[in-house]
């Protein structure tokens, strides 16, 4: 993420000192060098000076409970480092869909009416690309929170298996 | 819905049937995933049914292509937009010749799958998904001039590729592979995304044309000169990366070993492929507006850089094949070295002698088709092996020639074939690579070709490995059992490497026809740098 | 139809019928196929004795090199750029060993008939379709003429000849399968280079003469492009010209002599010569005894025919460089092949290292450049394609009755076997080179080459009078064998041994007949068909040499 925040900053500036003139047709190379290599440092420098800076000006007073994980003020229940259940991540996948399918709708709705016909087909296609696979989902029982209902696929989980096979009982 | 569509042609300015049409193939793959994904809502899970439907996408689409190369075939066809170098996608001989490979090599491999697999895997909507999806990938990347299109082809093709790598949970090989290759794919795709930024911030423009125009400057006049290199370097890896040119090369044996082979097979061919023909042609765009003596002067670097990077890949890719005991490794370190042949004719149109010509480009199109069959072969004589033993290994393939005769003799033609040993086509491709390698007829050049001829050498002994364990040793397993289907495959992949060979002068006419005039539509003529100020668009100055 | 377009591609028709030929039929098909190649390839001496020509390859073949006969000229990839032809034709170089290879692939067929392994019913149609693919290869070197078909066809014969090897080979045969493959290849890879490089080297010379230049011998075509035509690269003023010259430059270095030695190394593997000859006594040894007969009969005199084809009327001058160091090497190669020889105990192994000191006084005959070494080098590899096969299968009629080869277990097999007896004794005694006998002629004549040559090369007597020296080695290595083997007391271990069959004396009889007739008639059998264009070689490489300053 880094990197392409990075990215996008560094070409930001590479664009603006090329329209203003300011470093690059003026200048040389060195110049554009030693500008990203600021650029750099300044970065780090952002980072690790705050948290160098941050270690010796707090104060320095341990309680226990400022150890803990904040959460929203309720007192946090085991920690952090457990799995997520994978359904969480099928359920993100799917708003993040319908997100991007909304940022799209917008702009769409702004320009239907000078462009007409070709819009809304093309809606009614990225429509399909989106619904299809929505109805697979469903219907492969991605959706289902609890798995043992109609939708669950038959074939065994390999956890299930291994547990089938060394002879408990499968939660 | 007609009267829709014609009262939209003049809409923009743009024929949007006629788009439609250009680009009917790849959007007919599109809609065969539409249609994969709906079949276990409507119809079920059923392989057998789901490759039916596949295929007919596949035939479909490929009926489409041959008269979309029919439509494009007196010149190119720039894309989506009236303006070609701005057009995001483009059709010309070239997308479309490949495009066709592309369906072609598809169809072989959704029939090895639909053969290796039993009516009751369940997977097969997932994996026809997957495979689709990497198709249309690889089939834009072969159809745009511009940059961001071809990052976001790119990762496209990628993405489904990891999945695909990975594809069989419980095989823990499977997913060690699938994580590398995906750690190795996002860094290099992350490299050449920040390659891609700075040219676009250097040049104001994602279309290569104008990208191209201004790095030539800068290399002729030593104007931002490091930072288009590094740039330009950041762009080569990530396609290096897809190409598995060194140094990137690591993954690919891990990736090949780990995952299915069907899998290994199409991402031998196809991935390479498509991405040999997307740096090609960059190379050509940035080579053939270069007139400046300065500029000319910075071509020969560059061309023995990928040269020299072509002759460290097929050596490497050589050597590091010959201690392999599965077939899978062995065939990916081949495919390394392989694409270190194909380089090899890219290196030729960077280079300052060439004339950008057709040659190093028709020399790579005809490898391109030739190395599909060759390797749906030898993939596909692997695959029945494994289906049978259950095991990849040389030891798996002792004593074949008695035990499955009709598998060992194609495979012996295939193996011969990638040695590059006449009568079989795959000396008819090295013959063109080495003929546009001695055209350029400077040191470059001869360098080239003794290094391609000394590998050949290097790589008889270890295609001779699996040869010597297939006819010469036995140790008396039992018959082989194999789909006669896939026993046509591989034979009809054996007999057109003897056609390819026998027929390499119409092989040769036709890859000329679909390199002719590529050259006009990438460098797109119409475009006049001075009209096109070196102003990034709005949204990003904000 | 085109006479040697059906001689080439007879046997691989043979092969196709093979393929689907009911299992006991196959054995008989490809001896037939074999027998009518070879009666067919007979009908080329017509072009000596025809109507329309003299009888001498003079008379022939006029007074250039070039002139060819039975030619077909079609296009088979052509481009802007590249034209390869399917190119064949015949002179008096390629000729006598066509005819050898017809014959000797007809017998070693003849004695692949009861192979052991027959018996068990396994790899027949295998064996026959290889063998004849083989046949087809080899017959394409000698007559084709373009380069790039003559070299399609020099790699075409490795991946059969690797397989009868290495599946119906002895012990060791894997090993010395894989060996054969990589010497050889390894030889064409140089060979693949310099096609490349003299195709584009040629077309470099036409540019630098204004881009069209008439063909040297053939009326009406000019040459606007590089060319792959042997005689043509060979003949054509311009390109040799070009290839001569000091500033014509391969890598930095000069072309003309770097060239010549990568197409001699190309050959010399094959021929062998010295520092590459590692792989014939493993390969000769390995094989199966008609595979050796192929190997010695055939294979190794398409280095020599490499040598008077490409190298000397290609690159005189490169010739002309070397000179002294090939025949050193030749030199060397008659010595330690006869030496080997000498110290083996095994009987093929002795037959292997022979053939090597044979073939020395080819490469010595060649690059002294003289016309008694020209003739002789050539007659020297006819004459050696008769009496090898003749030893190998000799060697392989012991073999299949003792089941070993140690030349030290045996003895008094003539008493034995005294019909066998006769035929070794004919067989050796023409290795040996026993005036009267084939082997006789081909060495004299180069050695008189050799010492012809003193007027050129001062050098030339030294090496004539060692090599003139060596045969005594010769003559020592074969008769202590011969006493060995065949004198001496009967051994009870050998006595029940039945003498040879009715079908191995078929294919011993025209050996020895004709290691007899060779040596006696020099004139009438061999010279008169090959003298002719070997003089227009000659002639051509030294007026070439003679011209450049």
């Amino acid at each position: 993420m880094m990197i392409y925040q990075m990215t996008a900053l560094a070409t930001t500036i590479l664009a603006s000192a090329e329209t203003t003139n300011v470093a690059l047709h003026t200048n040389s190379n060195l110049e554009l060098v030693l500008g990203i290599i600021m650029f750099t440092a300044a970065g780090f420098g952002i980072v690790f000076g705050g948290l160098t800076v941050g270690s010796v000006v707090r104060p320095k007073l341990f309680h226990p409970e400022k150890g803990t994980a904040y959460e929203c003020g309720e007192p946090a229940i085991g920690d952090s480092w457990v799995q997520f259940d994978l359904r969480f991540y099928t359920v993100a996948l799917v708003f993040i869909v319908f997100d991007v399918e909304i940022a799209l709708l917008w702009p769409w709705a702004v320009v239907f009416k000078e462009m007409g016909a070709p819009a809304f087909w093309a809606f009614i296609v990225f429509f399909l690309l989106i619904a299809i696979p929505f109805a697979y989902e469903w219907k492969s029982g991605y959706l289902t929170w609890v798995r043992a209902s109609s939708g669950q696929r038959h074939k065994p989980l390999l956890k299930d298996k291994v547990e089938m096979a060394a002879g408990s009982t499968p939660a | 819905m007609t009267m829709w569509l014609a009262q939209s042609n003049a809409w923009a300015g743009i024929d949007v049937t006629r788009h439609l049409f250009l680009f009917s193939p790849m959007l007919t793959l599109v809609c065969t995933m539409l249609a994969v994904v709906a079949c276990p809502i409507i119809v079920g899970r059923s392989a057998k049914t789901i490759g039916a439907v596949v295929v007919m996408g596949i035939i479909a689409s490929f009926i489409l292509a041959v008269r979309v190369a029919g439509e494009v075939a007196g010149g190119g066809i720039s894309g989506l937009s009236t303006q070609p170098a701005s057009g995001m996608l483009l059709v010309d001989n070239l997308s479309i010749a490949f495009q066709l490979i592309l369906l072609i090599f598809m169809g072989g491999v959704t029939y090895l799958w639909w053969m290796g697999s039993s009516d009751s895997e369940e997977n097969a909507p997932e994996f026809f998904i997957l495979l689709l999806g990497s198709a249309v990938g690889m089939g834009l990347m072969v159809s745009t001039s511009n940059l961001l299109m071809i990052a976001l082809a790119i990762e496209t093709a990628s993405l489904p590729s990891y999945a695909m790598v990975g594809f069989d949970k419980r095989d823990r090989r499977g997913a060690e592979a699938s994580l590398k290759y995906l750690i190795f794919g996002a860094i290099s795709a992350a490299i050449m995304l920040y390659g891609i930024s700075l040219l676009y911030g250097l040049s104001g423009s994602l279309s290569v044309a104008i990208v191209a125009q201004h790095c030539i400057q800068s290399l002729a006049s030593g104007h931002n000169l490091v930072i288009t290199l590094v740039a330009l370097m950041c762009l080569l890896s990530g396609i290096a990366f897809k190409i598995s040119a060194f140094p990137f090369h690591f993954w690919c044996p891990d990736a090949f070993e780990g995952a299915k082979i069907e899998v290994t097979a199409w991402l031998s061919v196809a991935s390479k492929s498509a991405a040999l023909i997307l740096l090609a042609r960059l190379a050509m765009v940035f080579c053939a507006g270069v007139s400046a003596p300065e500029a000319i002067g910075m071509l020969s670097p560059l061309a023995w850089g990928i040269g020299i990077m072509a002759a460290i890949t097929c050596t490497l890719g050589n050597f590091a094949a010959y201690k392999q005991t599965s077939a899978k490794r062995l065939l990916a370190y081949s495919s390394i070295a392989h694409a270190g042949y194909m380089l090899m004719a890219i290196a030729v149109f960077v280079h300052p002698h060439s004339d950008h010509g057709q040659e190093g480009m028709s020399a790579l199109l005809t490898y391109i088709a030739i190395y599909m069959f060759m390797n749906l072969g030898a993939f596909g004589v692997v695959a029945m092996v494994v289906w049978d033993t259950g095991s990849d290994n040389l030891a798996s393939f002792t004593g074949l020639l008695r035990r499955a005769p009709l598998l060992a003799v194609p495979m012996i033609i295939c193996l011969m074939s990638l040695v590059g040993l006449p009568p079989f086509a795959g000396f008819i491709g090295k013959w063109w690579i080495l003929v546009a390698l001695g055209r350029l007829n400077d040191s470059l050049g001869w360098f080239l070709v003794i290094t391609a001829v000394v590998n050949t050498l290097i790589s008889l002994y270890y295609y001779m490995r699996i040869v010597v364990q297939m006819s010469l040793r036995d140790d008396g397993q039992p018959a082989l059992s194999f789909p006669l289907g896939g026993m046509a495959l591989v034979n009809i992949c054996a007999i057109a490497l003897f056609a390819m060979f026998g027929f390499a002068q119409p092989l040769k006419t036709t890859s000329e026809q679909f390199t002719r005039n590529i050259f006009d539509t990438t460098m797109a003529k119409t475009v006049v740098v001075d009209a096109a100020p070196a102003q990034p668009i709005e949204s990003v100055q904000r | 139809m085109n006479t040697l377009t059906i001689i080439v591609f007879l046997p691989a028709i043979g092969a196709l019928l093979c393929l689907i030929a009911p299992k006991p039929l196959i054995r008989s098909i490809a001896v037939l196929t074999s027998l009518v190649t070879f009666l067919f390839s007979l009908t080329l001496f017509g072009m000596y004795f025809g109507s329309e020509a003299g009888s001498t390859s003079a008379e022939v073949f006029g007074s250039t090199y070039g002139a060819l006969h039975h030619v077909i000229r079609l296009p088979w990839i052509t481009s802007e750029s590249i034209n390869i032809e399917f190119f064949l034709g015949i002179d008096g170089l390629g000729f006598p060993l066509l005819i050898l290879t017809t014959l000797v692939s007809f017998l070693s067929c003849l004695a692949s008939w009861n192979m052991e392994r027959w018996k068990i019913g396994k790899g027949i149609r295998a064996y026959f379709i290889l063998f004849l693919l083989l046949e087809t290869g080899m017959l394409g070197v000698f007559v084709a003429l373009d380069f790039f078909l003559f070299y399609i066809f020099w790699e075409v014969m490795l991946l059969p000849m690797y397989f009868l090897i290495g599946v119906w080979g002895g012990e060791r045969r894997e090993y010395a399968a894989i060996k054969f493959f990589l010497f050889t290849l390894a030889g064409s890879v140089l060979m693949l280079i310099a096609l490349v490089a003299m195709y584009f080297y040629s077309g470099d010379a036409i540019t630098q003469a204004g881009g069209e230049v008439a063909s040297a011998y053939q009326s009406d075509v000019t040459l606007t492009h590089g060319t792959f035509d042997l005689i043509e690269l060979a003949t054509n003023k311009t390109i040799q010209s070009y290839f001569a010259s000091e500033g014509t430059t391969f890598l930095s270095l000069k072309f003309a002599p770097l060239m010549f030695v990568f197409l001699f190394i190309g050959f010399a593997i094959k021929l062998p010569i010295v520092p590459f000859h590692t792989w014939l006594p493993d390969a000769h040894v390995q094989a199966p005894t008609p595979i050796s007969m192929i190997l010695a009969g055939v294979l190794l005199k398409m280095g020599g025919y490499g040598f008077l084809r490409l190298c000397y009327p290609i690159f005189p001058t490169g010739a002309e460089f070397w000179a002294f160091t090939l025949a050193v090497i030749g030199v060397v190669s008659i010595i330690y092949g006869a030496l080997c020889a000498m110290a083996q105990s095994d009987f093929k192994k002795l037959v292997a290292y022979s053939s090597i000191s044979h073939m020395g006084f080819v490469l010595l005959g060649i690059a002294v450049m003289t016309k008694a070494g020209f003739q002789g080098a050539m007659f020297q590899m006819i004459a050696h394609g008769i009496s090898s096969p003749m030893c190998f299968f000799l060697v392989g009629v012991i073999y299949d009755r003792a089941h070993h080869r140690e030349i030290n277990r045996f003895g008094g097999l003539w008493l034995t076997m005294p019909k066998y007896g006769t035929m070794a004794t004919i067989g050796f005694f023409a290795a040996l080179g026993l005036p009267g006998m084939c082997g006789f002629i081909g060495e004299i004549w180069v050695l008189l080459g050799t010492f012809d040559a003193g007027s050129k090369y001062p050098w030339a007597y030294t090496l004539a009078i060692i090599s003139a020296a060596s045969v005594i080695l010769t003559a020592g290595y074969i008769l202590w064998l011969i006493r060995r083997v065949y004198l001496g007391k009967e051994k009870e271990e050998y006595a029940g041994y039945s003498d040879v069959s009715s079908r191995e004396v078929f294919i011993l009889a025209p050996l020895a007949l004709l290691a007899l007739v060779l040596g006696i008639f020099p004139m009438q059998t061999v010279f008169n068909f090959t003298n002719g264009t070997l003089d227009l070689v000659l002639a051509h490489v030294t007026s070439a040499i003679s011209m450049v300053p």
